[in-house]
């Protein structure tokens, strides 16, 4: 049974973020052959950004590391990093893909990840680092992450007076022991034929610049929660102390449902995960800076999973304020930032200060899904997620292509997981068909 | 002997709290300690490559890690130490983080804690002893238990993959609670059609055997060959099943449980899984004046049941529309805390509603009186501040998710646990939402917690993925802690025999002595606490090694 009869088949799983991940582990762990194609240098997803998960307050990386070695070690799984695909076509049951693969411009299987090029790099502290969301720099090669798999390190090529320009030293080169930096490197193209795919292309944050009220790029002092998650990870840009601008802020304002719930920003949906990644934000801050000053501006609170209420409510009993009324702007005042709001429950409009506010930005499909759905012929949402149905969650408008994690609409990890074992199952039975 | 030992800093977890430079320090200089090194995070991939090259090239005989609780992460750091050439049940894990550096902010103390536990593990794992895995056969089969939508999605897939499905139910018909609904949000569909389709595929098949109005009575084995007794109408059966996915729902709440709100003593007042048949039976007038109440039965602490039970938001938002589409102009007055329309298309729903004419009025109703009139809804409007009294012609409770009524007889039978609210405990809330401890026993769907349909449908696919990815080889490895006999010792008093629930202990007549059939034995333990002469015991968990390691908790350091 099973293994004799899958081996041969072999699945693509498209995006390596928590969901990807789960649908990949259980194809495999049921004998089928799969190939992830992560875009990125690294798997993990926006999971491996985040400081801790609610509402266990698990720390992120401790959780989902080994699931990420688990793929890179599996004997039925092949990784492709800096690789997503360019032309799909179907091949009878199947299809034929065509993966553009980017240089890494390293030698995976000669880097040690001892770092000794990144230090020589003349661009080192110069380039914006985007896993740290540009909150701190980089040198032109770099690892994203200290756990990033594979753990190997890569050179960008945007970055690179080499790469760009034609032009450097090239310290790393003669910095490097292994020689394991090859600046030959081209673009592959790979074609392949795969019995069925996954989709985990997972999602993007609102771009909080649109809300200009709020001020975010040009006040200082306003970020957003994917960014705070950052400053509160030990692996972020201030190795986890809770310093902004060298100080440490003592009034916190958070602002949920900002680019969700909101028709002006086209996005009528709840993203699902903000108030509680709010309520996780909060109780972080009680921790680590013992006499905050914390408010949280909330339309509804949302706890609606297993834990969650509970969470919330001791947020509530740890010291957090929760104003019910979304504030109407944000200015610079004299002793900080001003944040306007109509207290909905006293019918006061207030003005409160505040060091730091976060905004709780929503959450949108990535991008490149878009193009992504048109090469299989995938429907979305007027939204732009992968349209499926509530009874086969995971089944897209194209036989034997299936979808899990937010690329379907937004889920927490724990809903993440299950789709991508529902995503999984789907999938098995596809290619298990005559 | 030539021990190795890893510290962790797990990121700020560990290294915030202990110092842990000083106990690298500390256990350099230490007797046999061959290496000492500490890292950020073990479990990532140079981490684990640390431990594995170090244990390979130092030829260590232990291997101590003193990082997380050992149930994270176990299989993992066996595997790489087997890779690096030492027998994996040589390895020891160490609880610096759950056991110490998240206990307490003083770092002197941590620390010194930190060096007492790691101690207790190098002197423990001193009288460890090699053991190898044992490779079973196991069934290529499952029981569900439950046929409701989670548990009906669970034995399609199983079955589709060729494995053989005992499905029991417990009711006449299966389909659990979405067989009642008439118009399922947000598919619109009927419940019942729903799951008659699924329940004609399964028919269909010849390796899927249906119990209806079954019960189970005993169940034991282990994972790979359990084997349960059912009572069906036709008799007792026996099955094995390689493994097990519990999908035995939930319970309605019943708000009789809640006076307060005139349930049960006054036909206008309806819970909305009662509405599901419409309002046709209602008698309701031309206009009517429609109460729609939300957390009834859940965010609700006096009643021991603050979790929020998910779904609820959805069905009184359908409950409003419901009366708005059958009556124009009727007054629907929806009382909330907060509307929880989280699911995909459920906001753009609650704003569909509002438009329809649904009013939303934020408050505690306190008290539901019946009246010749009408139903008197009392409570607070949060939103002013103000008392409320309005008189309806309908009150529609919307009412949580409670656990399944069998969770505690299900619980003890299978040996799995229970949460806080009696739902069944997850293995892990994230990245194992729908496993247990005991490996190949699932627990799927609103069993578990609340949830919605999809979200059931997910988790009954998705632990049979687990299960079948378990199973499908034909054989697996189950862990050697098995009981062991020092014959000199026993003194064949056979207090262990009656101990083991197992049945596992079989007294030697010719001999005198007891001895254990390892294959039935589950390394519970039980025999070796009754013993009175230390002579039944676990492999690899000696008397001496617990005494040792208290020993090494109480010297100085
Ligand atoms: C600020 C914040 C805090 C959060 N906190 C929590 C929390 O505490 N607890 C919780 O449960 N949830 C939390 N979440 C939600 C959680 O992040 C998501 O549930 C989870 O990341 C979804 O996983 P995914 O795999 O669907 O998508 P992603 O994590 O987005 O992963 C998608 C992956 O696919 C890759 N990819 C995309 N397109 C392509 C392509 N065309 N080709 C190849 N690869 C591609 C991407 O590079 C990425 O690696 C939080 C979210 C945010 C924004
Ligand atoms: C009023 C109401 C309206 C709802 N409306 C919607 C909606 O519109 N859309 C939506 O998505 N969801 C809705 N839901 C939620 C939906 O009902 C659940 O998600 C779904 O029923 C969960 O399926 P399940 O298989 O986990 O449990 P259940 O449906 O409860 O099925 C469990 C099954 O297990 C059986 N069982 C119990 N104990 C035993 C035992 N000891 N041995 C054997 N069998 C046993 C039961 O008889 C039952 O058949 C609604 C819920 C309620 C209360
Ligand atoms: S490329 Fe060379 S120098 Fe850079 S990390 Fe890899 S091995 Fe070290
Ligand atoms: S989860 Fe909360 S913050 Fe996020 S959109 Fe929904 S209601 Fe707003
Ligand atoms: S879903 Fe809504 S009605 Fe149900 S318990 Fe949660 S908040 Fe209350
Ligand atoms: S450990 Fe002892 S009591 Fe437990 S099953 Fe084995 S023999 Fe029986």
């Amino acid at each position: 049974m099973g293994e004799r009869y899958l081996q041969e088949k072999h699945v693509l799983v498209v995006g390596g973020g928590i969901g990807g991940i789960t649908a990949a582990l259980e194809l495999a762990s049921c004998g089928v052959r799969v190939t992830m194609l992560e875009g990125g240098p690294s798997i993990g997803g926006r999971m491996i950004q985040l400081d801790k998960t609610f509402p266990t307050l698990d720390c992120s990386s401790c959780t989902l590391t080994p699931k990420m070695v688990e793929v890179a070690l599996h004997p039925r799984i092949e990784l492709m990093t800096l690789a997503k695909p360019m032309g799909i076509e179907r091949n009878g049951k199947g299809f034929s893909v065509s993966i553009q693969k980017r240089p890494r411009f390293v030698d995976m299987k000669k880097c040690t990840a001892c770092g000794a090029c990144s230090g020589a790099c003349v661009m080192k502290g110069r380039l914006s680092d985007e896993f740290n969301l540009r909150l701190s720099k980089r040198a032109a090669i770099y690892i994203p992450f200290p756990q990033a798999v594979p753990q190997k390190y890569l050179v960008d090529g945007d970055g690179c007076l080499f790469v760009s320009r034609g032009k450097c030293k090239k310290a790393c080169v003669e910095a490097c022991e292994t020689r394991a930096i090859n600046f030959d490197e081209k673009e592959e193209i790979i074609e392949s034929y795969y019995d069925a795919i996954v989709l985990a292309p997972g999602f993007d944050l609102y771009d909080a610049t649109e809300k200009r009220e709020y001020g975010y790029g040009s006040l200082e002092g306003v970020m957003t929660g994917i960014e705070f998650e950052r400053i509160c990870s030990v692996t972020g840009p201030t190795g986890g102390e809770m310093v902004i601008n060298g100080k440490t802020p003592k009034r916190f304002y958070f602002i949920q449902c900002v680019g969700s719930r909101d028709r002006q920003t086209g996005a009528r949906f709840c993203s699902r995960v903000c108030c509680m990644y709010t309520a996780k934000h909060a109780t972080i801050v009680r921790d680590r800076v013992k006499d905050a000053e914390i408010y949280v501006s909330y339309i509804d609170v949302r706890a609606y999973g297993k834990n969650y209420e509970e969470f919330y409510k001791s947020t509530q009993e740890g010291g957090t304020y929760y104003i019910r009324g979304i504030p109407g702007d944000i200015t610079q005042g004299e002793k900080g930032l001003l944040v306007r709001v109509e207290d909905m429950l006293s019918g006061e409009l207030r003005e409160i200060e505040a060091d730091l506010v976060v905004l709780a930005t929503g959450v949108r499909p990535r991008k490149d899904t878009a193009e992504l759905c048109n090469l299989l012929k995938v429907d979305r949402d007027e939204y732009g997620f992968i349209r499926t149905d509530s009874i086969a969650p995971s089944r897209t408008s194209t036989k034997g292509v299936f979808v899990c994690g937010m690329a379907s609409g937004p889920k927490d990890v724990p809903d993440t997981v299950a789709s991508g074992g529902e995503a999984a199952s789907r999938c098995l039975e596809y290619i298990g068909e005559q | 002997m030539k021990i190795g030992i890893f510290l962790c800093h797990c990121g700020h977890n560990i290294k915030h709290t202990v110092d842990v430079a000083r106990v690298k320090e500390y256990f350099q200089k230490f007797l046999n300690v061959a290496v000492a090194e500490d890292y950020p995070f073990l479990c990532s991939e140079p981490g684990q490559e640390l431990i594995r090259s170090r244990t390979e090239a130092e030829g260590l005989d232990r291997v101590i890690i003193a990082a997380c609780a050992p149930t994270l992460h176990q299989d993992m750091f066996k595997d790489l130490v087997k890779k690096g050439g030492l027998n994996p049940f040589l390895l020891r894990r160490v609880s610096v983080r759950e056991h110490c550096s998240w206990v307490g902010d003083d770092i002197g103390k941590n620390t010194d804690k930190a060096i007492r536990l790691i101690k207790a593990g190098v002197y423990g794992s001193s009288h460890y002893i090699p053991l190898e895995e044992k490779q079973v056969d196991v069934t290529q089969s499952a029981m569900v238990i439950g046929g409701g939508v989670s548990g009906l999605s669970a034995a399609l897939f199983l079955s589709n993959q060729g494995m053989h499905v005992y499905l029991v139910e417990k009711e006449a018909e299966l389909g659990g609670h979405v067989r009642k609904l008439r118009n399922v949000w947000p598919s619109g569909k009927d419940g019942s059609e729903l799951i008659d389709e699924m329940v004609e595929t399964l028919r269909d098949r010849e390796n899927v055997e249906i119990f209806t109005s079954t019960r189970m009575v005993s169940f034991g084995g282990s994972f790979g060959n359990y084997e349960a007794t059912l009572e069906t109408p036709a008799g007792e059966s026996t099955v094995k099943a390689g493994g097990v996915i519990v999908a035995i729902g939930f319970a309605p709440f019943d708000p009789i449980s809640k006076p307060e709100l005139g349930y049960g003593k006054d036909k206008r007042i309806v819970t909305t899984l009662e509405l599901e048949n419409g309002l046709d039976e209602l008698g309701l007038p031309a206009n009517p004046r429609v109460a729609v109440l939300h957390c009834v039965g859940s965010r609700d602490e006096q009643i021991g049941k603050p979790y929020c039970s998910r779904v609820c938001c959805i069905n009184a938002l359908r409950a409003g529309q419901t009366v708005k589409e059958k009556f124009e102009h009727s007054y629907v007055e929806s009382f909330y805390m907060d509307v929880r329309a989280h699911p995909k298309g459920g906001e753009e729903f609650y704003e569909d509603t509002q438009e329809k004419g649904v009013l939303f009025t934020r408050g505690n109703v306190g008290e539901i009186i019946p009246t010749p009139a009408g139903v008197l809804v009392r409570g607070e409007d949060t939103l002013f501040g103000e008392l409320l009294e309005r008189e309806f012609d309908l009150a529609v409770l919307s009412i949580g998710m409670s656990p399944p009524k069998d969770n505690q007889y299900i619980a003890s039978l299978l040996k799995i646990t229970l949460d806080k609210d009696k739902f069944f405990l997850e293995a892990h809330p994230k990245l194992r939402p729908y496993d247990t401890a005991l490996k190949g026993i699932f627990i799927a769907g609103t069993c578990s917690g609340p949830k919605d349909m999809e979200e059931s449908i997910n988790h009954g696919r998705a632990s049979a993925v687990k299960l079948f990815g378990l199973l499908n080889l034909g054989y697996a490895f189950v862990e050697p802690f098995v009981a062991m006999v020092d014959p000199k010792r026993c003194s064949g008093c056979r207090a262990c025999e009656q101990a083991c629930v197992a049945k596992a202990i079989k007294f030697d007549d010719g001999e005198r002595i007891v001895r254990v059939e390892e294959a039935a034995c589950m390394g519970c333990g039980l025999c070796n606490s009754t013993c009175p002469s230390s002579a039944i015991g676990l492999k690899g968990h000696a008397d001496s090694s617990i005494n040792d390691e208290v020993g090494a908790i109480l010297e100085a350091i």
